[in-house]
């Protein structure tokens, strides 16, 4: 039986999907349209599911709620980027997480594992170091969560891969061509300034040191480091 | 953006009520006044029929007073009576006897003897003009029992001028009246003219500010001549504007999310082939960053597209200029020392208006992360908010500045279309959406503010400015 459901009426990207996250090592089904979504979650015993909101016969948040009526299975959304409406409504109706079209293969990978740690206690630890812990920061590497002073801040999982990173290797200068590397996956470009977006993303996020201190410093034209007392 | 328009005109003059209503007016008064002047010049009081009945009174009362003496010398049978003139005869009285000759000494005016000789007959008073005198007669008469005939012949009284003066002092509350209820008339006349006028004005400058919803009222419509129709075509062709503009805006946005489905596609496809081959990773890393530019540049687009020309009340909040800009700039300046480069906040100032806080700061975040993009290394893009007041208005004025190597005074205007490009070379440093100033620029309309731009040699200086209101405590 297959482990997650994906609910998209574009057959192509499904067929691409299929064979993408069969090679990630997940099993798939897809149907095409929101009632056979919801038939197919009342019939089956998924994982999780991927949920397309622009679906014909029925749109992704009526399936999702009709879900919600009867199971508590994990759904992640996938929205039309910029639609924060969406996403709001998304998740007040009860989806675990949400992802803007179009999306990097990594952040769904990244997402979709973050959701089945949480919800399935059969899936064994990765590491034995599960948590770091820096300042008033606190890095949950299993679920993939940045707690700051207790409070979850909202991440995407190349942020997560930016801060981890440099928490990891605090008080040492990253190059961004490292960081890239890790984060993005790819190598750094010329003119290639995407990284710097996503450090900035972080630092923006997390916000200064209880002390009012800065974090995370610019090291000119060559990379970054968190600042270590 | 520059109002196309020139300011509204203050000159009271220069206003069309006031040029149709001063018009009208000054043609009834001439036509007023010219119609008392021909009055004055062709009717002589002999035309008025109390003066012509005067004159007659006047010809019979010497007429009767000749005809009773006649009898009592009659009786008398005196036959000098009448050769003798008569000493109480006014010298304005003229006794003509049957043979035509006058009982005076003193020669007949020659008009008096022509109109005698044309009357002598009449058995009614003719009047007639002359010489400078008013004839009146004849007044038939016998006196020892011959025919005579009696003419009044007074000199023609009045100077034209002086006669215009009687008019216009005997009648001087009639004139005033006309003036005034002319004057009212005129006035209706004007307003009924220019009253829809300034509507459709209106309406055309609500349209040109990007109201397409506007409609004239039905002031304008229900009328029934060519301004009533002339409204009803304006209606039609803001209807269509704004059909044609929200069509331009939908389809815009369609094909924005349109694209999104093929890009998703191509993620994953590109995730595919890395896990499928070995060699060619630097060229897939190219695509990827291609695909992450063409995202951001889908989602500029779309973000151009939903910034509306109406900011409802929903969306806004109160926004503390100051501490907008020094977040923003602290966020910029951290990015900025990636690349040598600094973003400094040199002065500020405590102010704040009433609007969006997101759309503002990628405003202003658009325009400083171009700043960045063009300023040389180790230089600093520098940021100045400060205060302007002007009699009752506050404005908040933005500048900001780079050092880099500014832009051709002849494009400048330009800079604000979307993807319009200084230099046409694409990449590099050039590498930005196109889309990061007309976003600047429409959300800066947005909060009824202006924007500009300004080579300060070198560099260029962007100047934002804001009107701010006042604070109220909710």
């Amino acid at each position: 039986m297959s482990e997650i459901l994906l609910v998209d009426d574009d057959l192509e990207l499904c067929e691409l999907l299929s064979e993408y996250l069969v090679m990630e090592g997940f099993t798939l089904s897809t149907v095409h349209d929101g009632l056979s979504g919801v038939e197919a979650v009342n019939t089956n015993n998924f994982k999780l599911v991927l949920l397309d909101v622009t679906l014909p016969k029925l749109n992704g948040f009526e399936v999702l709620k009709r879900i919600r009526q009867n199971t508590k299975v994990p759904v992640l959304m996938l929205t039309a980027r910029g639609e924060e409406v969406d996403r709001i409504i998304g998740l007040e109706i009860g989806a675990d997480d949400y992802l803007p079209k179009p999306f990097n293969h990594r952040e769904l990978i990244a997402r979709m594992k973050a959701i089945l740690r949480r919800t399935d206690s059969s899936l064994p630890p990765e590491e034995n170091v599960q948590t770091l812990n820096i300042d008033d920061l606190s890095i949950n590497l299993l679920n993939r969560e940045v707690l700051l002073t207790g409070k979850v801040l909202e991440m995407t999982a190349t942020e997560f891969l930016v801060i981890k990173t440099l928490v990891e290797k605090a008080g040492t200068l990253i190059g961004r061509d490292e960081l890239t590397k890790i984060a993005l996956g790819r190598r750094l470009m010329e003119y290639d300034r995407a990284i710097d977006m996503h450090v900035s993303n972080v630092r923006k996020k997390t916000g200064p040191k209880p002390d009012g201190s800065p974090r995370i410093k610019t090291v000119r034209g060559s990379g970054y480091f968190y600042i270590t007392d | 953006m520059i109002s196309p328009f020139r300011p509204i005109v203050r000159n009271p003059l220069s206003q069309l009520f006031w040029k149709i209503f001063l018009w009208f007016w000054l043609a009834m008064m001439t036509l007023v006044f010219s119609l008392t002047v021909v009055v004055a010049f062709i009717l002589d009081p002999a035309d008025f029929l109390p003066e012509r009945r005067g004159l007659f009174r006047e010809l019979e009362k010497h007429g009767h007073r000749l005809e009773r003496i006649s009898e009592k010398q009659s009786r008398r049978s005196n036959k000098r009576a009448i050769r003798r003139p008569n000493p109480d005869l006014p010298h304005e009285i003229h006794l003509f006897n049957s043979s035509g000759k006058t009982t005076r000494k003193r020669p007949v005016p020659n008009a008096l003897r022509h109109f005698y000789q044309q009357t002598r007959n009449e058995r009614q008073y003719q009047v007639a003009m002359g010489d400078g005198l008013v004839m009146v007669g004849p007044y038939q008469l016998h006196l020892e029992n011959l025919p005579h005939q009696l003419y009044l012949a007074k000199p023609s009284p009045d100077h034209v001028l002086r006669r215009l003066w009687q008019i216009l002092s005997n009648h001087w509350s009639v004139l005033v009246t006309t003036l005034l209820v002319s004057g009212l008339f005129c006035f209706l006349l004007a307003a009924y003219l220019v009253s829809p006028i300034r509507h459709l004005q209106t309406a055309a400058r609500r349209i040109a500010e990007g109201d397409f919803d506007t409609e004239v009222s039905k002031h304008v419509t229900h009328r029934k001549d060519e301004i009533g129709q002339l409204g009803k075509d304006f209606n039609v062709m803001s209807r269509q504007l704004s059909d044609l503009v929200d069509a331009q805006k939908r389809l815009l946005l369609d094909v924005s999310h349109e694209l999104r489905s093929p890009l998703t596609r191509l993620q994953i496809a590109l995730a595919l082939a890395r896990k499928k081959t070995v060699g060619g990773q630097q060229e897939y890393d190219r695509i990827e960053l291609e695909i992450g530019r063409l995202d951001q540049l889908i989602g500029q687009v779309i973000q151009w597209s939903r910034l509306d020309n109406r900011l409802n009340e929903a969306m806004r909040e109160w926004v503390e200029l100051p501490n907008l800009l020094s977040e923003l700039i602290e966020d910029t300046d951290f990015e900025a020392q990636a690349q040598d480069k600094q973003v400094i906040l040199i002065e500020e100032e405590a102010c704040g208006l009433r609007g969006n806080s997101a759309i503002l700061s990628s405003a202003f975040e658009n325009i400083i992360r171009n700043a960045i993009r063009f300023t040389p290394e180790k230089t600093a893009v520098r940021v100045f908010l400060s205060l302007r007041e002007q009699i009752s208005e506050k404005t908040a004025v933005i500048i900001i500045e780079d050092q880099g190597p500014g832009v051709p005074e002849e494009s400048i205007a330009f800079l604000f279309n979307p993807f319009f490009r200084v230099d046409e070379t694409r990449g590099e440093k050039n590498s930005g959406t196109g889309l990061g100033m007309a976003i600047a620029q429409r959300a800066v309309e947005l909060h009824q503010g202006t924007i500009h731009v300004e080579n300060r040699h070198p560099g260029l200086r962007v100047i934002i400015e804001l009107p701010v209101s006042p604070k109220i405590n909710e």
